[in-house]
């Protein structure tokens, strides 16, 4: 007899109906699952950081339900609050401090912290740890946030545009600490991000946070092959009907000589529905993950 | 070994899913070569593990790769005839389609020619 448990897979966050601020998901389930790396996508004031704020328990909710390992996040227990990592957008750090200080006083909190990731970390991304947080620039605090918030080696990370402050070179290094960090399948990572091409490099799923509302939870590579823009010349030649392809048109842009259709929810059926009615001149242009979302968004 | 833009419209899986086609298609990955691990490619790239694990797999599904126990995976020793002859086949209209657009045949003169092509070859057989 095998005694040891299948691997089933826990979901490590869900929320159902959060309401909070101008965030308004009522009947939408979020949730996370080992390995992800999520991406939460949305224009300013969407409700981002309410959402994440939400998620981990800074703010009571309005309405809905919250679930971070298998507990309300406003009253999680210390071993539960010790698998979590979180980088605030402004970040908290104390200012009077010096880095090592800070990362000495944080410490404390975490029984697993690795200091060797810690030391590797503050020489790849050179943080002036010797200096008073309030002497250090922008993109140094938001270093020294990363650093505390990745040292215990939690399970969930939350980064709320972590990159903002950072140069390229770091954020490529934090990408690759990223990457890192979910490896094994086992950690997640939730990051809203408006470096696009950032999330097109770590994110395998997609929240897009639209006015308070997801309206897209899923792969980013599914997102990304299901926006297109049909360019198709006028006068449009047509067979039959494009029944299957007109129902998903979100938006049509006329010009002289040539129409474009956004579509969102191209699949194989509509590629095949296209190719065997139109007979008039078109093209499929497939889009990146920044076009499609400037498509959806509009 | 394989070039990736994460900012293209195709999809990373996607990408590396058509470099090994052509790879092999083309004789350049020979049967029983080994493919860089998922996190070594996932390292160098700076791209989700999982992503290259799905591109793996549908390559695996397809029958080009080969998953050996504890090892990287491998081309295939004998990729499935007609997935290799549709490789080649692709490449070759993709060719045909390049120099007729060269030519400024319109999509309609390609079709008949290749229609007409076709016709003269069944009178053959």
């Amino acid at each position: 007899m095998n005694d040891r448990k299948p691997a089933v897979l826990e979901t490590l966050v869900t929320a159902k109906d959060v309401a909070l601020g101008v965030v308004n998901c009522a009947g939408q389930t979020l949730s996370i699952m080992p390995g992800q790396v999520v991406g939460l996508l949305g224009k300013n004031g969407a409700g981002k950081t309410t959402l994440l704020d939400g998620l981990l328990g800074y703010t009571f909710l309005n309405a809905g339900e919250v679930t971070v390992f298998g507990h309300n996040p406003t009253e999680l227990p210390a071993d539960v609050c010790s698998q979590i990592g979180f980088v605030a957008q402004q970040d908290d750090l104390l200012p009077w401090l010096t880095g090592s200080e800070m990362l000495a006083a944080t410490r404390l909190f975490y029984p697993n912290w690795n200091h060797q990731l810690v030391d590797r970390l503050l020489d790849r991304w050179s943080v002036p740890v010797w200096q008073n947080i309030s002497e250090m620039s922008v993109g140094e605090r938001q270093k020294l946030a990363l650093v505390a918030a990745m040292a215990h080696e939690p399970k969930l990370l939350v980064l709320d545009e972590p990159a903002a402050s950072l140069d390229p070179l770091a954020r490529r290094a934090l990408i690759g600490e990223l990457i890192d960090i979910v490896a094994d399948g086992e950690r997640s990572i939730l990051l809203s991000s408006h470096i696009f091409s950032d999330i097109e490099r770590v994110a395998s799923d997609v929240w897009l946070l639209e006015k308070g509302r997801i309206t897209y939870q899923g792969g980013l590579d599914e997102l990304k092959e299901s926006v297109v823009r049909l360019h198709l010349t006028r006068p449009l030649q047509v067979n039959g009907s494009l029944e299957l392809t007109t129902k998903q048109v979100i938006r049509t842009e006329v010009n002289t000589g040539r129409e474009t259709w956004i579509i969102r929810g191209w699949n194989e059926a509509l590629a095949a529905e296209c190719a065997a009615q139109i007979t008039s001149p078109y093209q499929v242009e497939a889009l990146g993950l920044e076009d499609a979302f400037v498509e959806i968004s509009q | 070994m394989f070039i990736l833009n994460p900012a293209l419209p195709t999809p990373i899986y996607r990408q590396i899913q058509d470099q090994v086609r052509r790879l092999i298609a083309g004789g350049q990955l020979l049967p029983g070569t080994a493919l860089p691990s998922v996190r070594e490619l996932a390292e160098i790239h700076a791209v989700n593990p999982m992503t290259i694990s799905k591109a793996y797999s549908l390559l695996e599904a397809e029958g080009l790769l080969a998953r050996q126990r504890g090892k990287p995976m491998i081309v295939a020793e004998h990729p499935p005839p007609h997935i290799l002859a549709s490789l080649q086949l692709h490449t070759i209209l993709r060719d045909t389609i390049t120099a007729a657009r060269q030519l400024g045949l319109s999509d309609a003169e390609l079709i008949a020619a290749l229609h007409a092509e076709l016709n003269q070859d069944q009178d053959h057989e």
